[in-house]
Protein backbone atom coordinates (compact mmCIF):
# COMPACT_ATOMS: atom_id res chain seq x y z
CA UNK A 1 0.00 0.00 0.00
CA UNK A 2 2.82 2.33 1.02
CA UNK A 3 4.57 1.56 -2.25
CA UNK A 4 1.46 2.29 -4.24
CA UNK A 5 1.03 5.57 -2.43
CA UNK A 6 4.58 6.60 -3.18
CA UNK A 7 4.18 5.70 -6.85
CA UNK A 8 0.95 7.66 -7.09
CA UNK A 9 2.52 10.66 -5.38
CA UNK A 10 5.46 10.56 -7.80
CA UNK A 11 3.09 10.25 -10.73
CA UNK A 12 1.08 13.25 -9.54
CA UNK A 13 4.24 15.32 -9.07
CA UNK A 14 5.50 14.33 -12.53
CA UNK A 15 2.19 15.38 -14.09
CA UNK A 16 2.26 18.75 -12.40
CA UNK A 17 5.96 19.33 -13.27
CA UNK A 18 5.34 18.22 -16.82
CA UNK A 19 2.78 20.94 -17.28
CA UNK A 20 5.13 23.55 -15.80
CA UNK A 21 8.07 22.65 -18.06
CA UNK A 22 5.83 22.74 -21.10
CA UNK A 23 4.77 26.28 -20.34
CA UNK A 24 8.24 27.75 -19.72
CA UNK A 25 9.84 26.29 -22.85
CA UNK A 26 7.34 27.82 -25.21
CA UNK A 27 9.39 30.66 -26.72
CA UNK A 28 10.01 30.82 -30.45
CA UNK A 29 13.67 30.34 -31.24
CA UNK A 30 15.71 29.66 -34.38
CA UNK A 31 19.34 29.20 -35.32
CA UNK A 32 21.76 28.82 -38.20
CA UNK A 33 25.45 27.91 -38.25
CA UNK A 34 28.54 27.58 -40.40
CA UNK A 35 32.19 26.75 -39.95
CA UNK A 36 35.37 26.59 -41.94
CA UNK A 37 39.09 26.95 -41.62
CA UNK A 38 42.50 26.91 -43.13
CA UNK A 39 45.41 24.51 -42.83
CA UNK A 40 48.65 26.36 -42.16
CA UNK A 41 52.00 25.33 -43.55
CA UNK A 42 54.98 26.72 -41.73
CA UNK A 43 58.66 26.12 -42.16
CA UNK A 44 60.70 24.83 -44.99
CA UNK A 45 64.29 24.75 -46.12
CA UNK A 46 64.48 25.70 -49.77
CA UNK A 47 67.58 24.58 -51.69
CA UNK A 48 70.14 27.13 -52.78
CA UNK A 49 71.36 27.36 -56.32
CA UNK A 50 74.76 28.89 -56.94
CA UNK A 51 77.05 29.17 -59.90
CA UNK A 52 80.40 30.81 -60.39
CA UNK A 53 81.83 32.49 -63.44
CA UNK A 54 83.61 35.73 -62.85
CA UNK A 55 81.26 36.30 -59.97
CA UNK A 56 78.92 34.22 -57.83
CA UNK A 57 75.31 34.15 -58.89
CA UNK A 58 72.95 33.10 -56.11
CA UNK A 59 69.38 31.96 -56.77
CA UNK A 60 67.20 30.39 -54.10
CA UNK A 61 64.30 28.28 -55.26
CA UNK A 62 61.39 27.22 -53.09
CA UNK A 63 59.93 23.81 -53.79
CA UNK A 64 56.46 23.46 -55.32
CA UNK A 65 53.66 23.42 -52.72
CA UNK A 66 56.05 24.43 -49.95
CA UNK A 67 55.23 27.11 -47.42
CA UNK A 68 56.07 30.72 -48.16
CA UNK A 69 59.35 31.85 -46.59
CA UNK A 70 61.63 34.86 -46.31
CA UNK A 71 65.30 34.37 -47.24
CA UNK A 72 68.54 36.18 -46.63
CA UNK A 73 72.05 35.53 -47.84
CA UNK A 74 75.49 36.19 -46.47
CA UNK A 75 78.80 35.78 -48.27
CA UNK A 76 81.80 34.93 -46.14
CA UNK A 77 85.30 35.84 -47.19
CA UNK A 78 88.52 36.39 -45.30
CA UNK A 79 87.95 39.17 -42.76
CA UNK A 80 90.03 41.76 -44.55
CA UNK A 81 88.10 41.18 -47.80
CA UNK A 82 84.62 40.89 -46.31
CA UNK A 83 83.64 44.48 -47.02
CA UNK A 84 85.13 44.34 -50.52
CA UNK A 85 82.56 41.95 -51.90
CA UNK A 86 80.21 43.58 -54.38
CA UNK A 87 76.49 42.78 -54.44
CA UNK A 88 73.94 43.53 -57.14
CA UNK A 89 70.48 42.12 -57.76
CA UNK A 90 66.96 43.40 -58.00
CA UNK A 91 64.80 42.93 -54.88
CA UNK A 92 67.86 42.29 -52.69
CA UNK A 93 68.73 44.79 -49.97
CA UNK A 94 71.63 45.09 -47.58
CA UNK A 95 70.91 44.68 -43.87
CA UNK A 96 70.96 47.77 -41.69
CA UNK A 97 73.52 46.78 -39.07
CA UNK A 98 76.52 46.05 -41.27
CA UNK A 99 76.39 42.29 -40.65
CA UNK A 100 76.71 41.72 -44.42
CA UNK A 101 73.33 40.03 -44.72
CA UNK A 102 71.39 40.64 -47.91
CA UNK A 103 67.65 40.29 -47.66
CA UNK A 104 65.31 39.25 -50.43
CA UNK A 105 62.53 41.79 -50.21
CA UNK A 106 59.70 39.59 -51.45
CA UNK A 107 58.05 36.56 -49.83
CA UNK A 108 59.27 33.43 -51.58
CA UNK A 109 56.19 31.35 -52.33
CA UNK A 110 56.26 27.63 -53.09
CA UNK A 111 57.44 26.91 -56.62
CA UNK A 112 59.08 30.30 -57.12
CA UNK A 113 62.68 31.48 -57.16
CA UNK A 114 64.41 34.65 -56.08
CA UNK A 115 65.95 37.04 -58.54
CA UNK A 116 69.65 36.43 -58.89
CA UNK A 117 72.02 38.02 -56.41
CA UNK A 118 75.38 38.65 -58.04
CA UNK A 119 78.29 38.60 -55.63
CA UNK A 120 81.41 40.04 -57.17
CA UNK A 121 84.60 38.58 -55.83
CA UNK A 122 87.02 40.48 -58.07
CA UNK A 123 88.15 42.69 -55.21
CA UNK A 124 88.86 39.67 -53.07
CA UNK A 125 91.48 38.26 -55.39
CA UNK A 126 95.03 39.18 -54.54
CA UNK A 127 96.67 41.69 -56.86
CA UNK A 128 98.35 39.96 -59.76
CA UNK A 129 96.71 36.65 -59.02
CA UNK A 130 97.52 33.90 -61.46
CA UNK A 131 95.19 31.15 -62.65
CA UNK A 132 95.28 28.29 -60.15
CA UNK A 133 95.62 30.47 -57.09
CA UNK A 134 92.91 29.83 -54.54
CA UNK A 135 90.46 32.23 -53.02
CA UNK A 136 87.49 31.24 -50.95
CA UNK A 137 84.08 32.91 -50.73
CA UNK A 138 81.31 30.95 -49.06
CA UNK A 139 77.66 31.74 -49.63
CA UNK A 140 75.28 30.90 -46.81
CA UNK A 141 71.58 31.55 -46.67
CA UNK A 142 68.81 31.36 -44.09
CA UNK A 143 65.06 31.07 -44.42
CA UNK A 144 62.28 31.77 -41.96
CA UNK A 145 58.49 31.39 -42.22
CA UNK A 146 56.90 34.36 -43.91
CA UNK A 147 54.78 36.57 -41.69
CA UNK A 148 52.83 39.70 -42.52
CA UNK A 149 51.50 42.87 -40.98
CA UNK A 150 47.76 43.36 -40.49
CA UNK A 151 47.52 45.13 -43.84
CA UNK A 152 49.29 42.28 -45.63
CA UNK A 153 52.81 43.66 -46.10
CA UNK A 154 55.77 41.33 -45.48
CA UNK A 155 56.93 41.81 -41.89
CA UNK A 156 60.69 41.32 -42.38
CA UNK A 157 61.70 43.14 -39.24
CA UNK A 158 59.58 40.98 -36.92
CA UNK A 159 60.75 37.85 -38.71
CA UNK A 160 64.47 38.65 -38.86
CA UNK A 161 65.02 41.35 -36.27
CA UNK A 162 66.24 44.94 -36.44
CA UNK A 163 68.89 44.23 -39.12
CA UNK A 164 66.26 43.64 -41.79
CA UNK A 165 65.08 46.53 -43.95
CA UNK A 166 61.37 47.32 -43.71
CA UNK A 167 59.11 46.35 -46.61
CA UNK A 168 58.34 49.17 -48.99
CA UNK B 1 0.46 14.76 9.74
CA UNK B 2 2.27 11.62 8.63
CA UNK B 3 -0.85 9.64 9.23
CA UNK B 4 -2.90 11.96 7.09
CA UNK B 5 -0.41 11.87 4.25
CA UNK B 6 -0.30 8.08 4.33
CA UNK B 7 -4.05 7.70 4.22
CA UNK B 8 -5.71 6.48 1.01
CA UNK B 9 -7.87 9.58 1.10
CA UNK B 10 -4.80 11.83 0.80
CA UNK B 11 -3.55 9.82 -2.13
CA UNK B 12 -6.92 10.10 -3.83
CA UNK B 13 -6.96 13.87 -3.24
CA UNK B 14 -3.46 14.30 -4.74
CA UNK B 15 -4.38 12.24 -7.78
CA UNK B 16 -7.58 14.20 -8.21
CA UNK B 17 -5.62 17.44 -7.96
CA UNK B 18 -3.21 16.31 -10.66
CA UNK B 19 -6.09 15.31 -12.93
CA UNK B 20 -7.79 18.66 -12.39
CA UNK B 21 -4.58 20.46 -13.33
CA UNK B 22 -4.20 18.38 -16.43
CA UNK B 23 -7.81 18.84 -17.51
CA UNK B 24 -7.68 22.57 -16.87
CA UNK B 25 -4.74 22.81 -19.26
CA UNK B 26 -6.53 20.84 -21.94
CA UNK B 27 -9.74 22.77 -21.54
CA UNK B 28 -7.84 26.07 -21.93
CA UNK B 29 -6.30 24.87 -25.15
CA UNK B 30 -9.58 23.62 -26.51
CA UNK B 31 -11.32 26.86 -25.69
CA UNK B 32 -8.73 28.77 -27.62
CA UNK B 33 -9.21 26.79 -30.77
CA UNK B 34 -12.70 27.89 -31.72
CA UNK B 35 -14.25 31.29 -31.61
CA UNK B 36 -18.01 31.49 -31.65
CA UNK B 37 -19.36 34.69 -33.14
CA UNK B 38 -22.81 36.19 -33.26
CA UNK B 39 -23.56 34.94 -36.69
CA UNK B 40 -25.06 32.06 -38.44
CA UNK B 41 -21.68 31.27 -39.91
CA UNK B 42 -18.96 29.82 -37.84
CA UNK B 43 -15.65 31.05 -39.04
CA UNK B 44 -12.28 29.77 -38.14
CA UNK B 45 -9.16 31.55 -39.26
CA UNK B 46 -5.79 29.94 -39.16
CA UNK B 47 -2.68 32.04 -39.17
CA UNK B 48 0.74 30.59 -38.52
CA UNK B 49 3.78 32.42 -37.23
CA UNK B 50 7.27 31.23 -37.68
CA UNK B 51 10.65 32.39 -36.51
CA UNK B 52 13.71 32.05 -38.67
CA UNK B 53 17.20 33.43 -38.90
CA UNK B 54 19.71 32.93 -41.68
CA UNK B 55 23.42 33.47 -41.86
CA UNK B 56 25.06 34.88 -44.95
CA UNK B 57 28.66 35.07 -46.13
CA UNK B 58 29.54 37.54 -48.83
CA UNK B 59 25.84 38.07 -49.58
CA UNK B 60 25.08 34.39 -50.07
CA UNK B 61 23.25 31.97 -47.81
CA UNK B 62 24.84 28.63 -47.13
CA UNK B 63 23.58 25.36 -48.47
CA UNK B 64 21.24 23.56 -46.10
CA UNK B 65 22.74 22.08 -42.98
CA UNK B 66 25.99 23.27 -41.49
CA UNK B 67 27.43 25.90 -43.86
CA UNK B 68 31.05 25.85 -44.96
CA UNK B 69 32.74 29.18 -44.39
CA UNK B 70 35.38 30.44 -46.79
CA UNK B 71 37.47 32.04 -44.10
CA UNK B 72 39.38 34.93 -45.59
CA UNK B 73 39.12 33.47 -49.10
CA UNK B 74 37.42 36.54 -50.50
CA UNK B 75 40.30 38.78 -49.44
CA UNK B 76 42.84 36.38 -50.91
CA UNK B 77 40.96 36.13 -54.17
CA UNK B 78 40.73 39.89 -54.46
CA UNK B 79 44.35 40.59 -53.55
CA UNK B 80 46.51 40.43 -56.63
CA UNK B 81 49.35 37.97 -56.23
CA UNK B 82 48.09 36.39 -53.02
CA UNK B 83 48.08 32.64 -53.34
CA UNK B 84 47.34 31.72 -49.78
CA UNK B 85 46.26 32.85 -46.36
CA UNK B 86 49.00 34.97 -44.79
CA UNK B 87 50.07 34.62 -41.19
CA UNK B 88 49.70 37.97 -39.43
CA UNK B 89 47.42 39.58 -42.01
CA UNK B 90 43.93 40.62 -40.91
CA UNK B 91 41.14 39.12 -43.01
CA UNK B 92 37.55 40.27 -43.10
CA UNK B 93 34.69 37.85 -42.55
CA UNK B 94 31.88 39.30 -44.67
CA UNK B 95 29.08 37.81 -42.56
CA UNK B 96 25.52 39.03 -42.12
CA UNK B 97 22.26 37.75 -40.67
CA UNK B 98 18.68 38.37 -41.68
CA UNK B 99 15.25 37.52 -40.38
CA UNK B 100 13.91 34.67 -42.49
CA UNK B 101 10.80 34.15 -40.37
CA UNK B 102 7.58 36.09 -39.96
CA UNK B 103 7.97 37.70 -36.53
CA UNK B 104 10.38 40.19 -35.02
CA UNK B 105 13.38 38.68 -33.28
CA UNK B 106 16.48 39.36 -31.23
CA UNK B 107 19.69 37.72 -32.40
CA UNK B 108 23.08 36.88 -31.02
CA UNK B 109 26.14 35.37 -32.66
CA UNK B 110 28.53 32.96 -31.00
CA UNK B 111 31.97 32.53 -32.54
CA UNK B 112 34.05 29.49 -31.65
CA UNK B 113 37.73 29.29 -32.60
CA UNK B 114 40.08 26.39 -32.16
CA UNK B 115 42.79 24.30 -33.79
CA UNK B 116 42.38 20.85 -35.25
CA UNK B 117 44.48 18.12 -36.75
CA UNK B 118 42.56 18.20 -40.02
CA UNK B 119 40.77 15.17 -41.30
CA UNK B 120 39.55 14.81 -44.84
CA UNK B 121 41.10 16.78 -47.60
CA UNK B 122 41.94 20.42 -47.61
CA UNK B 123 41.92 22.17 -50.94
CA UNK B 124 45.25 22.71 -52.62
CA UNK B 125 45.15 26.25 -51.31
CA UNK B 126 44.58 25.14 -47.73
CA UNK B 127 40.89 25.84 -47.05
CA UNK B 128 38.88 23.08 -45.45
CA UNK B 129 35.46 22.50 -43.93
CA UNK B 130 36.75 22.57 -40.38
CA UNK B 131 36.58 18.84 -39.73
CA UNK B 132 39.22 17.14 -37.63
CA UNK B 133 40.30 16.26 -34.13
CA UNK B 134 40.57 19.24 -31.83
CA UNK B 135 44.16 19.90 -30.81
CA UNK B 136 44.08 21.31 -27.30
CA UNK B 137 47.85 21.71 -27.17
CA UNK B 138 47.61 24.67 -29.57
CA UNK B 139 46.49 28.04 -28.28
CA UNK B 140 43.11 29.36 -29.49
CA UNK B 141 44.35 32.78 -28.40
CA UNK B 142 46.57 32.80 -31.50
CA UNK B 143 43.36 33.04 -33.56
CA UNK B 144 42.59 36.69 -32.98
CA UNK B 145 39.10 38.11 -33.52
CA UNK B 146 38.04 41.74 -33.34
CA UNK B 147 36.64 42.77 -29.95
CA UNK B 148 34.62 45.62 -31.38
CA UNK B 149 32.13 44.71 -34.06
CA UNK B 150 30.04 47.66 -35.19
CA UNK B 151 26.42 47.30 -34.15
CA UNK B 152 27.10 44.34 -31.86
CA UNK B 153 28.02 44.17 -28.19
CA UNK B 154 30.40 41.53 -26.93
CA UNK B 155 29.39 39.77 -23.73
CA UNK B 156 32.50 39.66 -21.50
CA UNK B 157 30.74 37.26 -19.15
CA UNK B 158 30.41 34.63 -21.85
CA UNK B 159 34.03 34.89 -23.01
CA UNK B 160 36.23 31.79 -22.92
CA UNK B 161 39.47 30.91 -24.70
CA UNK B 162 37.46 29.39 -27.52
CA UNK B 163 34.23 31.36 -27.49
CA UNK B 164 32.99 34.93 -27.92
CA UNK B 165 29.35 35.98 -27.88
CA UNK B 166 28.01 39.12 -29.55
CA UNK B 167 24.50 40.54 -29.13
CA UNK B 168 22.88 42.65 -31.82
CA UNK B 169 21.67 45.96 -30.44
CA UNK B 170 18.18 46.03 -31.83
CA UNK B 171 15.67 43.70 -33.33
CA UNK B 172 15.45 42.15 -36.77
CA UNK B 173 12.16 42.44 -38.60
CA UNK B 174 10.85 40.05 -41.25
CA UNK B 175 11.80 41.16 -44.74
CA UNK B 176 14.43 43.57 -43.44
CA UNK B 177 17.87 43.97 -44.96
CA UNK B 178 20.62 41.66 -43.71
CA UNK B 179 22.51 43.08 -40.75
CA UNK B 180 26.29 42.92 -41.22
CA UNK B 181 28.49 41.18 -38.67
CA UNK B 182 31.81 42.70 -39.76
CA UNK B 183 34.15 40.39 -37.85
CA UNK B 184 37.83 39.87 -38.74
CA UNK B 185 40.38 37.14 -38.12
CA UNK B 186 44.15 37.33 -37.75
CA UNK B 187 46.56 34.49 -37.03
CA UNK B 188 49.11 35.81 -34.55
CA UNK B 189 52.51 35.71 -36.25
CA UNK B 190 54.15 34.60 -33.01
CA UNK B 191 53.12 31.05 -33.91
CA UNK B 192 56.19 30.80 -36.15
CA UNK B 193 58.36 31.10 -33.03
CA UNK B 194 56.75 28.01 -31.47
CA UNK B 195 59.25 25.31 -32.36
CA UNK B 196 60.48 22.02 -31.01
CA UNK B 197 63.86 20.49 -31.75
CA UNK B 198 63.49 17.09 -33.39
CA UNK B 199 65.71 14.10 -32.73
CA UNK B 200 67.45 14.76 -36.05
CA UNK B 201 68.37 18.28 -35.02
CA UNK B 202 65.87 20.10 -37.18
CA UNK B 203 63.24 22.43 -35.88
CA UNK B 204 59.61 21.39 -36.04
CA UNK B 205 57.02 24.13 -36.05
CA UNK B 206 54.24 23.37 -33.56
CA UNK B 207 51.54 24.91 -35.75
CA UNK B 208 52.76 23.45 -39.05
CA UNK B 209 49.97 21.42 -40.63
CA UNK B 210 47.44 22.51 -38.02
CA UNK B 211 44.10 23.86 -39.17
CA UNK B 212 42.42 26.77 -37.48
CA UNK B 213 38.66 26.62 -37.39
CA UNK B 214 36.03 29.31 -37.00
CA UNK B 215 32.52 28.23 -36.19
CA UNK B 216 29.72 30.78 -36.27
CA UNK B 217 26.31 30.18 -34.72
CA UNK B 218 23.44 32.63 -34.80
CA UNK B 219 20.50 32.30 -32.39
CA UNK B 220 17.21 34.15 -32.59
CA UNK B 221 14.41 34.52 -30.07
CA UNK B 222 11.03 36.24 -30.24
CA UNK B 223 10.73 39.89 -29.23
CA UNK B 224 7.21 39.39 -27.82
CA UNK B 225 7.75 39.17 -24.07
CA UNK B 226 11.32 39.71 -25.14
CA UNK B 227 12.99 40.02 -21.77
CA UNK B 228 11.40 36.85 -20.50
CA UNK B 229 12.09 35.10 -23.80
CA UNK B 230 15.76 36.05 -23.73
CA UNK B 231 16.02 35.03 -20.14
CA UNK B 232 14.28 31.73 -20.77
CA UNK B 233 16.22 30.90 -23.92
CA UNK B 234 19.60 32.52 -23.39
CA UNK B 235 19.75 33.07 -19.65
CA UNK B 236 20.09 36.77 -20.40
CA UNK B 237 18.06 39.39 -18.62
CA UNK B 238 18.07 42.90 -19.97
CA UNK B 239 15.96 45.57 -18.31
CA UNK B 240 14.08 47.45 -20.99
Amino acid sequence: MKRNTAILLLLAAALVLGLTIGASGAYFTANDAAKGGYVLRIGHTPPIGEKFEDHKEVVITNEPDAATVFVRVKAFAAAKYQDKLGYTGSNWKKGLSGDFYYYYMLPLEGGTATDALHVSVSEVLPAGAEPGEKSNVIIAYESTPAIFTADGKPDFRTAWGADAPAAE
Amino acid sequence: MKKILRSPAATAVMLLLALVLLLTGFVDSVRAALNLQESTIYESQLSTTSIGVTLQEDGKTYASGFGVMKVGAKDVAEAAGDKEFKIGKTYSLPLAVYNSGSIDEYVRITVYKYWVAPSGTATATGWFAGEGTKDRSLDPGKIVLADNVAGWVKDPGAETLERSVYYYQGKLSPGGDPVPFPQTVTIDSSIVKEVELSSTGTYLYSYDGAGFVLQIEVDAVQTHSGDAARKGSWGLWKES
